[in-house]
């Protein structure tokens, strides 16, 4: 179990958000939660980042709470935020370097891998860029790259394709699904449900503060974008 | 005004802890004198003794059985007749032509316990004519070490206060970096470091101005009171500089923990 919820209460004064909320994730797992503006995700998503406390109950990663992990744990996660992060006074190519350096990485494997995720993600002309100069998508494609960069064992993403496009929306997801199948838990909190669906994924929905997991029989989207997904359903079919 | 603004914000605690640094150099100076120079002189009790001239002999034999006598020191007619003569120069046309006669030999005696010493000289009123005892001047020691004392707890206080304000301005700046670095993993130490060479750098300099402060007031007062002032050691000063560092580092690394702790991931 990577993560468990035990009877979360929480609430912001007199809003309650969540009254006993139980809720596992598995390791292993490609989740992705859903629901409307205002049901929750963004709290819950918080309270899995150790941003937001319980009102009471337990939050557990690992058999403690997030907080209390050494620096070093936390190096094994990719969070990507609904809002951007990166440090303002840097360009593109240091902020993406960021995590890589932080591992005391060579300068000639940070350039390798970060030219990669530059190729990947189409910013290699904006590498020298400074970050706060950057339009909302292609902030959202740094801060994907930045949370990615170190292939993390657990990722993380709130809403990561808010700002993209369709097509950029499916490459991210693509890139999403290409870390699942090397092993890494991704959990997604989006705001519009993915038009696309694979039996490995799990699904949850976010509905009054209350947090169920669809039955297969209740996922009714048949139609699938990103190539990965495309390749996986043809996988299935055939 | 602006230059004002930023003087009364941000350099307001700062020089605050220049003046009561400075302050706490000067006082410690002082106390070190009083310790090593007038309080070690009058560490153990003197008594000055008018010796009758015929007795000198006898009384120097009393003076050597006595186990409670230290030190003593015997001075003639003649050297007290000079001494009084630099003392006062305007009478010294008077006193020089005078006999020596006139002049009563005293003996300077510096005892471990007075109080047993004087007991004994009582009994042997045929050696001396009269005695004063000199006490040493433990309520000046007592004000100037209670100064020492207060202004040592001003500065820490001061030096906390502005460090505090250091690490939550430096939080409320880099709030966004603190996390984001936080969120991928940073060892605390990253930020701290850089952040901690900035403050040493500035208490560094603020030492050197409190010393000078310091020094400068130790200049006035040699020459306000024409004492056997020493010039301000090395120690002195050294060991402030030392104080005031390893202070700085514990301090801020203990606002900067806490405040770092409170920061939240992304």
């Amino acid at each position: 179990m990577l993560f468990q919820f035990k009877n979360v209460h929480k609430s912001f004064g007199a809003q309650k958000i969540f009254r006993s909320l139980n809720f596992d994730l598995e390791r292993g797992t490609f989740s992705i939660l859903t629901g409307a503006s205002g049901s929750g995700k963004t709290t819950l998503f918080k309270m899995l980042c150790a941003i937001e406390a319980p009102t009471s109950g337990e939050v557990i990663f690992l058999g403690k709470r997030l907080v209390q992990h050494s620096p070093a744990h936390l190096k094994n996660i990719g969070f990507v935020f609904q809002n951007p992060r990166g440090m303002l006074d840097k360009n593109v190519f240091d902020n993406i370097a960021l995590p890589l350096r932080i591992d005391g990485c060579g300068e000639n494997l940070v350039r390798t891998r970060v030219f990669e995720w530059l190729d990947k993600l189409a910013l290699r002309h904006r590498a020298q860029s400074l970050y706060s100069e950057l339009s909302g998508g292609e902030i959202q494609k740094v801060e994907f790259a930045r949370a990615l960069i170190r292939k993390p064992r657990l990722i993380l993403a709130d809403e990561p394709t808010a700002h993209l496009d369709p097509i950029q929306s499916d490459l991210l997801l693509d890139i999403l699904w290409e870390h699942y199948k090397d092993g890494a838990t991704v959990f997604i909190s989006t705001h519009h449900a993915p038009a696309f669906h694979h039996p490995s994924i799990i699904r949850y929905h976010m509905e009054d503060h209350r947090l169920r997991q669809l039955e297969p029989e209740e996922i009714s989207m048949p139609q699938f974008s990103g190539s990965l997904f495309k390749s996986a359903m043809k996988e299935k079919s055939t | 005004m602006s230059w004002l603004h930023w003087i009364v914000k941000e350099a307001g605690l700062q020089i605050a802890v220049v003046l009561i640094g400075g302050f706490f150099v000067f006082s410690w100076w002082v106390l070190g004198h009083l310790d090593h120079d007038v309080a070690k002189e009058f560490s153990e009790d003197r008594i000055s003794v008018i010796v009758k001239p015929e007795n000198e002999f006898e009384f120097r034999r009393f003076l050597d059985s006595r186990p409670e006598v230290t030190r003593y020191e015997f001075q003639s007619g003649e050297a007290n007749k000079l001494t009084l003569a630099s003392l006062y120069p305007e009478l010294s046309s008077v006193l020089k032509p005078l006999e020596s006669d006139y002049f009563p030999i005293s003996a300077l005696i510096q005892v471990k316990d007075s109080a047993g010493f004087l007991g004994a000289l009582q009994s042997e009123v045929q050696f001396f004519q009269s005695y004063l005892v000199h006490t040493p001047p433990k309520e000046i020691q007592h004000f100037v070490s209670g100064s020492a004392i207060v202004f040592l707890i001003l500065w820490m206080l001061i030096l906390g206060l502005y460090l505090f304000f250091q690490v939550e301005h430096l939080a409320h700046r880099d709030e966004r970096e603190w996390s984001l670095l936080k969120m991928l993993g940073s060892s605390a130490q990253k930020i701290f470091w850089p952040a901690c060479y900035q403050q040493a750098i500035r208490m560094f300099v603020t030492s050197v101005l409190a010393v000078l402060l310091a020094y400068w007031g130790a200049l006035q007062f040699e020459t306000v009171f024409q004492w056997g002032w020493n010039p301000m050691a090395v120690s002195i000063w050294s060991q402030f500089f030392i104080l005031s560092m390893l202070l700085t580092l514990a301090l801020f690394s203990s606002f900067f923990l806490w405040r770092y702790r409170r920061v939240k991931l992304g």
